[in-house]
C-alpha cells in the first residue's frame, strides 16, 4: 500500500517535470539560448584557462602573467562600472516601454486622423485554441456598435462582433471564420483573405484571378467591399504563393502586419 | 448498462444538491480564472488545456446528470456570451460531455488513473471536434484537418498531464460529492 503511494507520488512528480519541460521547450526562443551558452562557457572556462597556462609555461610565454595583479584590479573596477551601467539599462528599459506604449497610442490617433475613433485596450483573448477573438474594454456606453472596424498602429485587426455596455468582442482577421475582401496593392486585383488555424500571424488568400500577376512581397489592403471594413487599411504582405496543379486552386499566404500576440491597444473606427 | 439504468432512478438530496451547486460554481469561477489568465501564460506549443471539459466530465462521473447539465449550460453560456457569436454550441457540447461521462461511469472504473485518462481523451475529442465541426457548418468556413489535429493532440497531452497531476484531488473531491449526494434525505426527489 505504502509502496503504491510512493510510486503514485513519484509518477505525479515526473508528470509535473514533463509538463514544465514541455512548456519550456515549446515556448523557448532560440535567441535566448545564449544563457545556456554562457553557462557552458562558465563551466569550461577554468579548464580552458588551465590548459592555456600550462601551454604558455611550456612554451615560455608566461611573461604575460606578470601584470596579473593589475589586470585583477582593472577587472574589479570594470565589474563595478558594468553593474552601474546595468542598473541604468534597466531603468532605461522601463522608460522605453512606457514611452513606446504612449507613442503607440499617439501614432494610432494621428495615423487614422481621417476617421473618428475610440481608443481601447485588449482585456481578454479567446480561451479556445480554435478561435482568435478578442475582448476590448469599451462597449455601447462608449459609442461602440456591431460591425465597426478595429485597427492598430500596424494595420487591420478585425471588426466588432458583439457589444455589451462596457465591453465588446472583436472577430480578429486571423480567426478561421473571418473573411475579408482585399486588394493586392501592386496589381489592384480583388482577392479574399481568410483566417486559418495554422498560425495566428497568417491569412490564406483565395480567389486569386487566373491572370493576376501576384508576387511575394506584395502589400494587401482592404477593398471596402462588404460594408464592414473601410477601404485601404493595410492587412499585411504576401509571404508565399502556393501553386497547385489546378490553377484555380492556387492560393497565397499573407503575413499580417499586426503582431496579434503583442496586441494591447487598438482603435475602433466609429465613423469615416 | 444495468448500472446506468439504476443510476437514473437514484433519489436526489435537494439540500446537498444546493450546497454542492454553490461549491461547484466557485470551482467553476476558479477554473475560469485559470483558463483565461494563467494557462495562456504557459501554453504547450501555443495550445492551452480545456479545463471545462475535465470539470464537466468529473461532475458527470461522480455527480449526476442534473448537475452535469446545469454546469454544462452555465459554463457553456458564460463562454459563448463572452467570446463567441453563436450562443449555444459550447453549452450543448458540454451537456453532451456530461451525458457521456455518466455512460463512461457505467463502462469503466473511475478509480483507475488509466480509465480517467481515456475518458479525458475521448471527452476532449468529442467536445473539440463537435464544436469545430458545428461551427464550420454554421459559419461556413473550410475545415482544416491537419492544423485541427495538431492543436487537438497538444490539447489532449496538456489535459492528460493535468489529469495525472490532479488525479488524487479529483478522486477525493469527486467521492466527497458522490457521498453527499447519495446520503438519504426525506426531501429527496426522483430524477
Amino acid at each position: 500500500m505504502g509502496e503504491n503511494r510512493h510510486i503514485g507520488i513519484l509518477g505525479t512528480i515526473i508528470t509535473v517535470i514533463i509538463l514544465i519541460l514541455l512548456i519550456l521547450l515549446t515556448n523557448v526562443d532560440t535567441s535566448k539560448m545564449s544563457y545556456f551558452k554562457s553557462l557552458g562557457d562558465k563551466i569550461s572556462r577554468p579548464i580552458q584557462v588551465g590548459f592555456t597556462n600550462l601551454k604558455n609555461k611550456i612554451s615560455g610565454n608566461d611573461t604575460f602573467f606578470a601584470t596579473m595583479d593589475e589586470l585583477k584590479e582593472e577587472n574589479k573596477s570594470l565589474k563595478e562600472k558594468n553593474e552601474e551601467l546595468s542598473e541604468n539599462m534597466r531603468e532605461y528599459e522601463v522608460i522605453k516601454a512606457e514611452n513606446e506604449l504612449l507613442k503607440e497610442k499617439m501614432n494610432l490617433t494621428e495615423k487614422y486622423s481621417a476617421y473618428q475613433t475610440v481608443s481601447a485596450d485588449v482585456i481578454n483573448k479567446d480561451i479556445s485554441n480554435y478561435g482568435s477573438n478578442l475582448v476590448l474594454n469599451v462597449g455601447s456606453n462608449d459609442g461602440i456598435k456591431e460591425k465597426m472596424t478595429v485597427i492598430s498602429d500596424q494595420g487591420l485587426v478585425g471588426y466588432i462582433l458583439k457589444v455589451s455596455k462596457d465591453t465588446s468582442t472583436v472577430r480578429v482577421i486571423t480567426d478561421p471564420a473571418s473573411r475579408v475582401s482585399c486588394n493586392i496593392s501592386t496589381t489592384n486585383e480583388s482577392v479574399m483573405c481568410q483566417g486559418t488555424l495554422d498560425n495566428d500571424q497568417t491569412l490564406r488568400v483565395t480567389y486569386i484571378p487566373l491572370d493576376a500577376d501576384v508576387i511575394v512581397g506584395d502589400s494587401v489592403e482592404t477593398s471596402g467591399v462588404g460594408q464592414i471594413y473601410a477601404r485601404g487599411i493595410h492587412i499585411g504582405i504576401i509571404k508565399e504563393i502556393i501553386t497547385t496543379t489546378n490553377q484555380t486552386d492556387r492560393y497565397a499566404i499573407v503575413e499580417t502586419a499586426v503582431d496579434f500576440s503583442k496586441l494591447n491597444t487598438v482603435l475602433v473606427i466609429t465613423s469615416n | 448498462m444495468k448500472k446506468y439504468k439504476n443510476r437514473r432512478k437514484e433519489k436526489l438530496n435537494i439540500p446537498a444538491l444546493i450546497v454542492i451547486s454553490i461549491i461547484l460554481f466557485l470551482v467553476f469561477m476558479i477554473l475560469y480564472f485559470l483558463q483565461t489568465n494563467i494557462f495562456p501564460i504557459f501554453p504547450i506549443s501555443g495550445v492551452t488545456p480545456n479545463l471545462f471539459v475535465i470539470f464537466i466530465l468529473v461532475i458527470g462521473l461522480f455527480g449526476n446528470n442534473f448537475l452535469a447539465i446545469l454546469f454544462g449550460i452555465i459554463s457553456g453560456m458564460f463562454i459563448d456570451l463572452t467570446y463567441s457569436d453563436i450562443v449555444g454550441i459550447t453549452p450543448a457540447m458540454l451537456c453532451l460531455i456530461g451525458f457521456v461521462a455518466t455512460w463512461f461511469d457505467s463502462l469503466w472504473s473511475k478509480d483507475e488513473k488509466i480509465s480517467i485518462i481515456i475518458m479525458v481523451i475521448l471527452s476532449t475529442f468529442i467536445f473539440e471536434f463537435g464544436s469545430y465541426f458545428i461551427k464550420s457548418l454554421i459559419l461556413d468556413f473550410q475545415i482544416e484537418i491537419g492544423p485541427f489535429f495538431r492543436i487537438l493532440i497538444w490539447e489532449e497531452i496538456y489535459n492528460i498531464l493535468l489529469t495525472i497531476i490532479f488525479f488524487g484531488v479529483i478522486k477525493k473531491l469527486g467521492y466527497m460529492m458522490e457521498r453527499k449526494l447519495k446520503r438519504s434525505n426525506m426531501y429527496s426527489v426522483e430524477l
